[in-house]
């Protein structure tokens, strides 16, 4: 049904960017392992946003509902500090992608906002099409919740490991109760 | 610069744009009176809607089982419709016949006139009386004018004579006028009849110009008749003037309070006939011309098919043209009203197929005609709070009189409909509408009405629906808004 040409002209974007979003989103860890039908599918249920230079992608506190992959232009991550100024974070650019905690959680923050720097095009993927997506494709929908699981695993991992090392540095126990075997000798 | 940005983004979201409410207040009444415009084609067209909610998720499982979401779709369709007219071509005549039935028992005209025509064409003057034979003594037929009788028609002359039909019910009756012309040995017959099956077009032809006698003797007679019979079709005292009737038993024994001016057969008469006219007028209109039958047959499957399987990427089209300030909000917003919407319908269409079921079979048990139209009319009524219940009684009881059942069958179909109330209040309600959308009385009142004014019965039973999916979406709406901005 991919194919039927009087919807395709009216809702879809054409094919050949079709290919290149699929060779940019190749590239994003979560949807590594998907076939090229698989990607095709994935493209279908994507929505393709474009900014303006200086505006909002995603804002700092707004519930959020789901990430972008950069298929052009760059993007500024921009966290508010605890005295109110503006931190920058990083600079993003095509093939990098933000956001995709929101497809986990539900109703909770955005942790920082995103800018574009100039005109900037991105492709959302949001959590109610995840959802939906688990309903009517489960395989496809398991591919993609799983790889999403592993790297927030990893990000878990990658946080207590500096979580340790921050505790290591300021020999103070109460930070956590977390692996801290190899430093025991400090509290006792 | 980058803290200038966030400032900046701020402020332009701060700004009180009333200009902006304004434009949008007037977008939403003009797509308001658009919809009103069109209403007449917008039918097929919600009723797919309704279809495609109802299927949808039939088809998500089949394609979560890895079939094509399109063959999913059309087997589901051929299944569907397959059930669907094999019920049509079990039930469906019957229930068209009764309900065709039930209506004429409400729109029936009460008294019918036909003429016969009486021409002189002898060449003397003629004179003509009558007599009514046995069979019109009850009196349901009437000569108007009958006081021009005995009748004299010069030379080439003609007369019309009316006739009358007054039943007072709506058995079959027939009478017979016997006509004694002056220039003529035998007598002529005129056949009247009303609520008979209708002639045969043959035998009205062959008594068409007939008169007294045969084809081949028409030249002999003196005095042709323009029928030889009269079929009056049907007609008798309609729901509305039994209600009458009985108002005016009644009359006498309230009369002290309500004055000498009140007549309260006259007002239940004055009032029936407008609400009749309005209830059913209304509909009609609707359901006759605009959506007739093969524009539901072939319209309603047809979009309902592209609303299935096309409908994530009309979705998906229309989200893409919201800016992106408010996208993220719109989309999750989208896909909750969406889901609210279709739990809402299934959840009353169940509903009312269950009360719909019960009623026909309480009604069915307790020996009522025309228990299935009832029926199906009360679980359609039961979609409106504190007044659904009632139509139903109310249309059980008149029913129940009107089809000569008396007041023993009226307190059966109550008890029949406080049963049906009891398992809905405490087994369909909490069970089936889980997400109960509660709406005020009053609100109710106000839309059932404005629904029956707008578009007739078949307004005042989406009436509440409609109000149900709109108040849920502004719910969600709402809520999502409120959550969704932090500051």
């Amino acid at each position: 049904m991919a194919n039927d040409p009087f919807w395709s002209n009216l809702f879809r974007r054409r094919s050949k960017d079709d290919d290149n979003i699929v060779q940019i989103l190749k590239e994003v860890p979560i949807f590594q392992d998907l076939s090229q039908r698989e990607f095709q599918k994935l493209v279908g249920i994507l929505h393709h946003r474009s900014f303006a230079p200086d505006e909002a992608i995603v804002r700092e506190g707004d519930v959020g509902v789901g990430m972008y992959t950069i298929l052009s232009g760059e993007v500024e991550i921009v966290q508010k500090s605890l005295d109110g100024s503006a931190l920058k974070l990083a600079v993003f650019g095509a093939g990098d992608f933000f956001g995709e905690q929101a497809l986990l959680d539900e109703e909770a923050p955005r942790t920082a906002s995103a800018f574009a720097v100039q005109t900037c095009k991105a492709v959302g993927f949001f959590r109610p099409d995840l959802l939906a997506l688990i309903e009517h494709n489960p395989q496809l929908g398991l591919k993609i919740v799983m790889r999403l699981s592993q790297m927030v695993s990893a990000r878990l991992r990658h946080t207590n490991r500096l979580l340790k090392e921050a505790r290591t540095k300021t020999g103070d126990p109460a930070v956590g109760d977390g692996p801290t075997t190899s430093d025991g000798g400090q509290t006792g | 610069m980058v803290a200038k940005r966030v400032d900046r983004d701020a402020m332009k979201q701060a700004k009180p744009t009333v200009l902006k409410v304004v434009v949008w207040i007037m977008a939403f009444l003009c797509a308001i009176w658009f919809l009103y415009a069109i209403r007449g084609v917008l039918a097929p067209f919600v009723l797919a809607f309704v279809l495609a909610y109802v299927l949808a998720p039939l088809i998500d499982r089949l394609e979560s089982r890895g079939i094509n979401r399109t063959l999913g779709i059309l087997s589901v369709f051929v299944v569907f419709v397959g059930i669907l007219s094999f019920g049509a071509f079990k039930a469906g005549g019957k229930l068209a016949n009764e309900v065709i039935e039930l209506s004429d028992q409400f729109l029936r005209e009460e008294t019918v006139a036909r003429e016969v025509t009486v021409f002189n064409t002898g060449k003397t003057p003629q004179t003509i009386d009558y007599k009514w034979t046995g069979l019109a003594r009850d009196r349901v037929f009437a000569l108007i004018d009958s006081t021009k009788f005995p009748l004299r028609l010069a030379i080439g002359g003609k007369q019309i004579l009316r006739f009358r039909f007054v039943p007072e019910n709506t058995k079959p009756a027939q009478a017979v006028l016997l006509f004694s012309v002056s220039d003529l040995q035998r007598q002529v017959a005129l056949r009247l009849r009303g609520n008979a099956k209708p002639l045969e077009p043959e035998s009205i032809a062959f008594e068409f110009w007939e008169g007294g006698g045969h084809q081949n003797e028409l030249n002999a007679q003196t005095v042709l008749f323009s029928a030889k019979g009269v079929d009056f079709g049907r007609a008798g005292p309609n729901i509305v003037s039994q209600m009458s009737e009985k108002a005016k038993e009644i009359q006498p024994n309230i009369q002290p309070y309500l004055g000498t001016e009140f007549d309260l057969a006259d007002v239940v008469k004055q009032y029936g006939r407008s609400l009749t006219d309005t209830l059913l007028g209304g509909t009609s209109g609707l359901v006759g011309g605009v959506v007739s039958g093969i524009t539901f047959l072939v319209i309603v499957p047809f979009v309902a098919f592209f609303f299935l399987r096309e409908g994530r990427r009309i979705t998906r089209g229309m989200i893409e043209l919201v800016p992106n300030e408010h996208f993220e909000l719109c989309l999750s917003l989208l896909h909750q009203i969406n889901g609210q919407i279709g739990g809402y319908i299934r959840s009353q269409l169940l509903a009312v197929s269950v009360v719909a079921l019960l009623s026909v079979v309480g009604l069915t048990i307790i020996g009522m005609k025309y228990a299935v139209p009832v029926g199906i009319m009360a679980g359609l009524a039961n979609m409106i709070p504190y007044l659904g219940p009632l139509i139903g009684i109310l249309t059980g009881s008149i029913v129940a009189l009107a089809t000569g059942g008396g007041m023993d069958l009226v307190t059966h179909v109550i008890v029949v409909f406080l049963f049906v109330q009891l398992i809905d209040n405490v087994l369909i309600q909490p069970l089936i509408v889980a997400k109960n959308v509660n709406l005020h009385p009053l609100i109710v009142l106000f839309v059932v009405m404005v629904g029956s004014q707008l578009i007739g019965i078949v307004g005042m039973l989406v009436a509440v629906p409609l109000t149900g999916i709109a108040k849920v979406s502004s719910q969600t709406v709402y809520q999502g808004i409120k959550g969704y901005r932090a500051e």
